[in-house]
């Protein structure tokens, strides 16, 4: 029961976590600066890393960043998704592992900078330009900023939801 | 679960390391742009189809090889068609570039706005308006920032 129970919530946070992100590809942050995001989706995903743990996260992640990419997107969307993803949480992982003192906003943090890090990294691998090394450094400014924002709202999500009712 | 602290010591270290990187990146990414001095570039009197007075120049790369080189003066739309639907429009007026219109899905480019030589060192993305679905890059450069071989 307690297995069926995870799976279930874990498919109905996969769910809230493409409609947050197509929801927030509706309204852009900053008109006409790309890349830019709140990243509400990662609130999500911290409640699944510290509630169902690192396999359960991992398949939200990818199942996200497919779902998103087939429903919303396409394959080129999906690779800066994926580098990003993946890169993000694999930070956020190691994270919670390995320095137990960082809260949820330390993680969320984390977990943006290094997702801009992913996006960024294929952009500049793909167009080669000096001009999107600089920007990298604009967006992961704006990282600690948006990951400021997802970590509290994670930690909200974490101490305000009653856990023994879904895991 | 329960946290008394906004954030934790921890937290702070880690936001300060990331402030920290994006400045440093941010220098590196300076010091990597050639300066126009060392460029080699052509001399303006070189070129027999340049004139003295251009003020800037435009340059396009498609899939990160050299598309086109526009001067700033020549007033016009610049279609970029790739084949497979993709075609990006390029339009240059009254000293300044932008991206008319594209079939890509998320038309960054277009909200990306005119570049001038005047906003080009304000605006997040510099001198540049990038594309990236359709992998257009457009650059709007000093008459010393080109390169040689270049030249329109």
């Amino acid at each position: 029961m307690k297995k069926t129970k995870r799976i279930t919530l874990a498919a109905m946070l996969l769910s809230v976590m493409m409609i947050l992100g197509y929801i927030e590809s509706l309204f852009p942050v900053i008109v006409g600066v790309p890349g830019i995001k709140i990243g509400l989706s990662n609130s999500v995903l911290m409640l699944s890393l510290y509630w169902l743990g690192i396999p359960f996260s991992f398949m939200l992640m990818l199942g996200k960043v497919v779902l998103t990419a087939f429903t919303f997107g396409s394959l080129q969307s999906m690779q800066y998704a994926l580098a990003g993803g993946l890169l993000s949480l694999l930070v956020m992982m190691a994270t919670m592992k390995l320095l137990p003192s960082a809260t949820t906003i330390g993680v969320g943090v984390l977990g943006a900078v290094f997702h801009n890090i992913g996006q960024m990294t294929v952009a500049i691998l793909q167009l080669q330009t000096g001009v999107l090394v600089y920007y990298l450094a604009i967006l992961m400014v704006v990282g600690i900023l948006t990951g400021t924002l997802t970590g509290y709202i994670a930690r909200g999500l974490i101490d305000r939801l009653p856990k023994r009712l879904f895991v | 679960m329960h946290m008394k602290k906004f954030v934790s010591k921890t937290d702070v270290v880690i936001i300060a390391l990331c402030l920290i990187s994006a400045l440093g990146i941010f220098f590196y990414a300076k010091s990597l742009m050639p300066k126009a001095s060392e460029m080699g570039n052509t001399h303006l009197a070189d070129s027999p189809t340049l004139k003295a007075s251009e003020t800037g120049y435009v340059r396009i790369q498609v899939d990160n090889r050299l598309y086109r080189m526009l001067p700033l003066s020549g007033e016009g739309a610049f279609p970029i068609a790739q084949g497979k639907g993709k075609i990006n429009v390029v339009e240059i007026k009254d000293g300044a570039v932008r991206m008319l219109s594209s079939t890509c899905k998320n038309q960054n480019c277009v909200h990306q706005g005119k570049v001038t030589l005047e906003n080009r060192d304000t605006r997040p993305l510099f001198n540049a308006i990038v594309c990236l679905p359709n992998q257009v890059l457009v650059e709007l450069l000093a008459p010393d920032e080109v390169r040689a071989g270049e030249m329109p």
